[in-house]
């Protein structure tokens, strides 16, 4: 895989190479700012771009580099990552695009299966969103509809949450993918959410918009 | 019961403090945590590489202490994103429930710093499951009024603040 980085932070940086290039990916350009790594992907194929949010142009020039890669190269993958695990910043990735981009912690991926997992679900053209940030948003007070979920299907709905396919989600979970299929359709008649189940981005972005709407009428 | 807002020079304090703590100690150990990644993949017994993960474990969980300590000194999206989703991040950490009543037009970024910090730092003090109302107005001289009501307690808690900014 041909990955190109943009992380203001010069160790982080350079410990990413190296992971990266332990994995077997190729790192065609490592830069400190936004507008540097638009000038390459620009220029050169890049499977994935990995961006820093917190990083020049400020104040979060990662993501507004990530708009105009997304504008200029719509093939092209894009990792956000942050020190922070934020819902303002999921729903900003969100914005950009609901397919082949992901939003993680920047220590979470220090293992070269967690980067190559997230990596390849973002080339397969999934979403992958930081699962703090997807159990966190799963979590809710006793009168939310959440709590009329049994404990399986919450699991099933914190997965759906982090992006994962009903396949992932039953490899997780060691269950069968018919057994996802149904704890899924039960989920979204409980909490009567819209769109196709069967889509996968569109359940994802279904899921997250209901439970941050939880998280805001609360 | 009055609340007072932080002024204009430990609102900077706070920010400066934050920036230091996410492009210096946190940065660094997010670094580290890349490091010993690389170290277990290279470890050949499984018992240094069950040390290896027990230690980038334990960095974790500090790197999770150090992100708490840097939302509560300043939080993140305050200046970038404003003042709505900086007071619903905090709500949603803390497990409260936030009613926000805001102009419509975003604060200068004195007063939304200021302003952001003085509601933050209540919220900091309020127990899970509490429900706060949050009303904002004026620009030059912003007006607070907080209500919360905690579980548990007799009845709504009115506390109010005026704070003249640049």
């Amino acid at each position: 895989m041909r990955v190109a980085i943009a992380e203001d932070g010069a160790l982080f940086r350079e410990g990413l190479v190296l992971l990266l290039e332990a994995a077997g990916h190729e790192v065609v350009g490592c830069v400190a700012d936004g507008d540097a790594l638009l000038k390459i992907v620009v220029t050169e194929p890049v499977d994935v771009a990995i961006l820093d949010i917190r990083m020049p142009p400020e104040p979060d020039g990662g993501l507004t580099t990530a708009e105009r890669i997304r504008a200029l190269r719509p093939d092209t993958g894009l990792l956000l990552l942050s020190h922070y695990a934020e819902t303002h910043y999921l729903m900003r990735v969100l914005e950009i695009g609901a397919e082949r981009i992901g939003y993680r912690l920047k220590e979470r991926i220090a293992g070269v299966q967690v980067l190559a997992d997230t990596l390849d679900r973002i080339t397969a053209g999934e979403i992958v969103i930081e699962p703090a940030l997807a159990k966190r948003l799963v979590q809710a007070p006793a009168d939310s509809p959440l709590a009329t979920l049994s404990e399986r299907e919450l699991d099933v709905l914190r997965l759906m949450a982090e992006g994962r396919t009903n396949n992932a989600i039953a490899k997780e979970l060691y269950v069968s993918p018919k057994a996802v299929e149904k704890h899924s359709a039960a989920i979204f008649a409980k909490l009567a959410l819209p769109g196709d189940q069967t889509v996968h981005h569109r359940r994802v972005l279904a899921v997250l918009a209901y439970l941050r709407a939880q998280k805001i009428d609360g | 019961m009055w609340l007072r807002a932080p002024d204009r020079d430990v609102t900077r304090m706070r920010c400066d403090l934050e920036r230091t703590l996410h492009d210096g100690a946190a940065a660094d150990m997010s670094a580290l945590a890349l490091e010993l990644g690389l170290i277990s993949m290279a470890a050949e017994d499984p018992d240094t590489e069950a040390r290896i993960d027990a230690a980038l474990g334990m960095l974790r969980r500090t790197i999770d202490d150090l992100r708490g300590i840097g939302s509560a000194l300043y939080p993140p999206v305050l200046v970038s994103a404003g003042l709505e989703p900086a007071l619903r991040s905090v709500a949603e950490r803390r497990d409260l429930r936030l009613r926000l009543d805001l102009p419509r037009r975003e604060l200068g970024v004195e007063a939304r710093s200021r302003t952001g910090l003085l509601v933050v730092d209540h919220l900091h003090t309020l127990c899970p499951g509490s429900a706060v109302r949050i009303r904002v107005r004026g620009r030059r001289f912003v007006r607070v009024h907080i209500t919360d009501e905690q579980p548990g307690w007799p009845g709504p808690r009115h506390h109010r603040a005026v704070l003249r900014c640049a």
